[in-house]
């Protein structure tokens, strides 16, 4: 068992260099540079391009080295000292920049995780149990409808009722008098207060699949022998069902978590600049545009980190859940 | 008739398919009595296996079920299960309680996620008891009566631990646990191997002395039959066409479908080396049947524009002995047909 955790915690470095390695180059691999950009800007609003200014952030940022050498002076401090280096574009440290984003992404992407679990659960469960019957049907259409439609096209009809019936606007993650205040227990709580809008807005197209998924692997379970089995012990029909069948049912669900999780965060970055809010998805997007390497690539390993944190947490809840896997994984 | 324990009369499960109508289970009667063993044969296919869920209430929901079944409690008065409402209480208290049974697959039988003692105790706490450590002793003792060692450390195994032998006998711990008045066995050596059966088969029966249940075997194993039953009842496309004692079975036979059987047994001896009869043809699908013996396209004593006619009723043609054929004039007599057999150009 031991063994099989220090495996995985290895595994878990080496994805991780890897991705380090590649986003660099292919953050990269657009031609041209930050200061190049930097130079095109300023000639376009009519500045002088100071050549002996270019030169010096080219030598402070090593913008003129190879490639690899620019990896390892990125690479090297944040392994020794974990310093994410400097954002060219805001001319700050990378770390404080992000902080308060990934937190931010990290908290909606799992409160929507949880919300698409709460509501997919029990209208999987119904839908199977009452298969082809109204309620099947009407949950089948809504979520193909929830599937079919773009994020941010559920995200502006969210803004559109929230206005014009609530009378409330609906941007961003906090109200306007606790934009700059430094964390306080009323500045979560009026987090908490907005978080509802994108959470149903990044949930509903994962919300539907699973709904697909867990009515389909349920109908699969209860043609099965051991729920047979359970009934003809005399069990009550509601129980067997939620000890058998929806236990077993959970297992790929349990194991999906892992991949769900990039797709939240990659698929919430456009509903982010919709609905204005102060996750790492726009400031990523901006980074990737202006080619800032070291935000851009800092950002994207610490998105890794958590996704493969998420990994590894789905497949010990998965060995929590199955016998047979743990058997396995410690012989 | 007072020893009666179960009376099934003209039990019918149809299931409506897209295909059409399915006559899983067409019209079946017969009576187990207490302690008795009786054997339900027939091929796959034939409905037995339909007609013991059936009798559970297990078949799927859409099943269109009739007829009577009539369970005859220790205490209480008789009830008609097929009147009961299949998810209701008191079938529940019947199943696992009073009538228990024991499935083909031991494989995947279990639930793979919990463990063997879980899904023991759990019946045993609906039916028996509802202390857990009561439970968990009965269980205990039960897996050591049927033959597991270290039962207190089986019990906190999972089924992919066990072999298969040993699940099939924690399946019978698991279905003896509440000391049931009739255990069903649908099939439960056929996914065993030869060696693990036989002793599967004796402790059913060392049980069976020990308890003093009914027991209802399914198969398509007359091996297994002639070493389990007292009775018979042979199944052909969802209707009883046979039903004896298990003696006459093998020697006196008297519907062409049984002969065909037992005549298509490999043989060990001075037969051995002629080639094994078979059956002609298949067993057709029993959709949208038309009426008439299901047995006539493959029997060699058909009497044609008889038995494509008009299903052959069961009837007794000797003592204790009932088969459902036209070579019978019993049954022609009692399906009213004589004056039918006249037209038709009938050999026998």
């Amino acid at each position: 068992m031991l063994n099989y955790l220090l495996r995985r915690l290895l595994y878990m470095v080496i994805v991780l260099f890897l991705v380090s390695i590649l986003s660099f180059y292919i953050i990269n691999l657009p031609p041209g540079s930050w200061i190049q950009n930097y130079a095109l800007e300023l000639e376009a609003s009519g500045d002088i391009v100071d050549q002996e200014e270019l030169d010096f952030l080219n030598k402070r940022y090593g913008l003129d080295l190879p490639l690899h050498e620019q990896y390892f002076r990125w690479v090297l401090p944040l392994i020794s000292k974990g310093d994410f280096g400097e954002s060219f574009e805001w001319g700050q440290p990378v770390w404080p920049l992000i902080e308060e984003r990934l937190f931010l992404t990290m908290t909606i992407s799992i409160a929507s995780i949880i919300f698409v679990y709460v509501v997919s659960v029990p209208i999987a469960l119904y839908s199977a149990i009452n298969q082809y019957s109204i309620g099947d049907y009407f949950f089948s259409f809504m979520g193909l409808i929830g599937l079919a439609t773009p994020n941010f096209l559920i995200a502006l009809v969210f803004m559109i009722i929230m206005l014009r019936v609530f009378g409330v606007t609906p941007g961003g993650l906090f109200s306007p008098e606790y934009l700059r205040e430094p964390w306080s227990l009323a500045k979560f709580w009026d987090m908490l207060t907005h978080l509802p809008v994108p959470v149903i807005v990044i949930g509903t197209a994962g919300t539907a699949s699973l709904i697909r998924i867990l009515r389909a692997q349920l109908l699969d379970e209860f043609q099965k022998q051991y729920v047979l089995t359970a009934r003809s012990k005399g069990l009550r029909e509601r129980f067997l069902i939620i000890k058998y069948p929806l236990r077993m049912a959970f297992n790929p669900i349990v194991s999906g978590i892992g991949s769900l999780l990039p797709q939240i965060v990659s698929g919430s970055a456009i509903v982010s600049i919709v609905l204005g809010l102060p996750t790492t998805g726009p400031l990523l997007l901006r980074a990737l545009i202006a080619q800032d390497t070291y935000a851009a690539a800092s950002m994207l390993l610490m998105l890794s980190v958590l996704t493969v944190l998420g990994v590894f947490l789905s497949d010990m809840l998965l060995m929590w859940l199955d016998p047979r896997i743990r058997y396995e994984r410690a012989n | 008739m007072d020893d009666v324990l179960l009376d099934v009369q003209n039990l019918k499960t149809h299931l409506p398919l897209e295909e059409g109508l399915l006559k899983a289970v067409d019209g079946i009667s017969f009576a187990i009595r207490r302690g008795e063993t009786i054997g339900l044969v027939g091929e796959s296919g034939c409905g037995k296996s339909m007609a013991v869920r059936s009798i559970m209430r297990l078949a799927p929901n859409f099943a269109d079920i009739s007829g009577r079944v009539i369970y005859h409690p220790q205490e209480g008065d008789p009830v008609d299960i097929v009147r009961l409402d299949a998810h209701g209480e008191r079938i529940r208290d019947i199943r696992g309680g009073e009538i228990a049974m024991i499935f083909q697959e031991p494989m995947t039988s279990f639930s793979p996620l919990h463990t063997i003692g879980n899904q023991i105790t759990e019946a045993i706490r609906v039916h028996r008891t509802q202390d857990r450590k009561e439970a968990r002793k009965i269980a205990i003792d039960l897996l050591g009566r049927v033959g597991m060692s270290n039962p207190s450390q089986r019990m906190s195994e999972h089924p992919h631990q066990l072999s298969g032998g040993m699940r099939q006998r924690a399946m019978i711990a698991m279905a003896l646990s509440c000391e049931p008045s009739l255990l069903i066995a649908d099939e439960p050596t056929t996914a065993l191997d030869v060696t693990v059966q036989a002793q599967v088969l004796q402790l059913m029966r060392d049980l069976q002395d020990e308890f003093g249940m009914s027991i209802l075997y399914i198969t398509h194993d007359l091996g297994v039959i002639a070493r389990m039953v007292q009775h018979v009842a042979v199944m052909y496309l969802g209707k009883i066409v046979e039903f004896t004692d298990v003696d006459s079975l093998f020697y006196q036979a008297k519907h062409p479908y049984t002969s065909a059987l037992i005549k298509s047994i490999p043989k060990i001896g001075k037969k051995s080396r002629r080639r094994l009869e078979s059956i002609q043809g298949a067993v057709p699908v029993p959709i949208n049947r038309p009426p008439g013996c299901g047995f006539f396209p493959r029997c060699s004593v058909a009497i044609p524009g008889l038995c494509d006619r008009v299903d052959p009723p069961l009837v007794q043609v000797a003592p204790g002995h009932a088969a459902a054929c036209y070579v019978y004039p019993e049954v022609a007599e009692a399906a009213n047909v004589s004056e039918l057999e006249g037209q038709g150009n009938g050999t026998r």
